[in-house]
């Protein structure tokens, strides 16, 4: 068990994302480019690339540039199809993820070494809502970003504190009958800020979340979990 | 569209990043974030400033093994001339007076008899 039951859910999730991109970028940026030394000098720079999206900006750009250079329509349809399937699988990359869970901060409805389906932009157009599970990115002790995955508990402008090891929200005693037999939570009373949310892992024993790291800015929520595989 | 060639901003950003470091090799991601030009727009220009011979490429061995050589970029020394020229052209030039109007206090136009 990590130090602190740190809910280190899946550091990979996200890095994983990247790396899927990444070496799409280079197989659809090493075809267009075939043989054309410019072709092969932006595929190039790849490696020096940092970011989901400047990766795909980059490579935006090559296959443009690959466009303007060529010559023929059968190289033109070899673009065309790369930029294509480049699109589709990217595009996917960022409306779903799959993440593992690493950690036991949301046992028992998480159980270690399951995979997470996330869904990375439908809940920002229904926002966040009051016992939905999230992955997000919490700032680590050293400073090092993790990504865990939580429950949502406070939503702004809610009165969050903790009596007789049950916790309230504005008031009335949340039923979690999601929660182990027996599990009882302490936090600090707490009214959640604006444009963030509180959260807790279900494992309150062990589960870094709100009660530690303070609340989540809304802009650290990655995606909604919708399936546990 | 401009009506001398290599007039265009972009083409003028690229003239100011290569000319910083005149004798230097630059790296193509290092010049599309200095000039904030995407790849898509940098490298045609790059290509085109090639085929005149007004930039000198070359491929330098990686710094690591394993990874993949990147290719250079500097002016040449027409390229540095050419890009000087288009870059003061370019700029404002102050108000001054000119040899070929009078100069301010003269006979007004037309006093002449």
């Amino acid at each position: 068990m990590s130090p602190a039951g740190a809910g280190r859910a899946d550091n990979g999730g996200s890095r994983a994302g990247n790396r899927l991109v990444k070496r799409v970028a280079r197989a659809v940026l090493t075809r267009a480019a075939g043989n054309s030394v410019w072709g092969q000098a932006i595929v190039a720079e790849l490696d020096e690339v940092r970011g989901t999206w400047a990766i795909v900006r980059w490579t935006a750009g090559g296959l443009r540039v690959g466009w303007q250079q060529s010559a023929s329509p059968a190289r033109r349809a070899v673009l065309a199809t790369a930029g294509a399937a480049a699109v589709m699988v990217l595009a996917s990359q960022f409306v779903v993820g799959v993440r593992y869970m690493a950690s036991g901060a949301m046992q028992p409805t998480v159980r270690v070494d399951s995979r997470l389906v996330i869904d990375r932009i439908g809940f920002k157009l229904t926002g966040p809502r009051h016992g939905e599970l999230f992955a997000l990115r919490l700032s680590g002790v050293d400073g090092k970003r993790i990504t865990t995955v939580s429950r949502l508990i406070g939503l702004p402008g809610d009165r969050i504190e903790c009596r007789d090891g049950a916790v309230h929200r504005n008031g009335a005693a949340l039923s979690e009958p999601y929660l182990l037999a027996g599990t009882k939570t302490d936090c600090e009373p707490h009214v959640v800020a604006s444009e963030t949310v509180y959260v807790l892992g279900d494992h309150r024993v062990t589960a870094v979340d709100s009660r530690s790291r303070g609340d989540i800015s809304i802009d650290d929520l990655v995606g909604r979990v919708v399936v546990i595989l | 569209m401009p009506r001398l060639p290599d007039t265009s901003p972009q083409t003028l950003k690229v003239f100011g990043a290569l000319l910083a470091e005149p004798a230097g090799w630059r790296y193509g991601y290092d010049l599309s974030r200095e000039t904030g030009l995407a790849s898509g727009t940098l490298y045609p220009i790059l290509i085109r400033l090639a085929e005149r011979d007004l930039v000198e490429t070359r491929w330098e061995p990686p710094a690591q093994p394993g990874r993949p050589p990147r290719h250079v970029y500097r002016l040449t020394a027409d390229g540095v001339a050419h890009a000087q020229e288009r870059l003061a052209a370019a700029k404002p030039s102050p108000v001054k007076p000119s040899a070929a109007r009078a100069p301010l206090g003269a006979e007004p136009m037309g006093a002449r008899s």
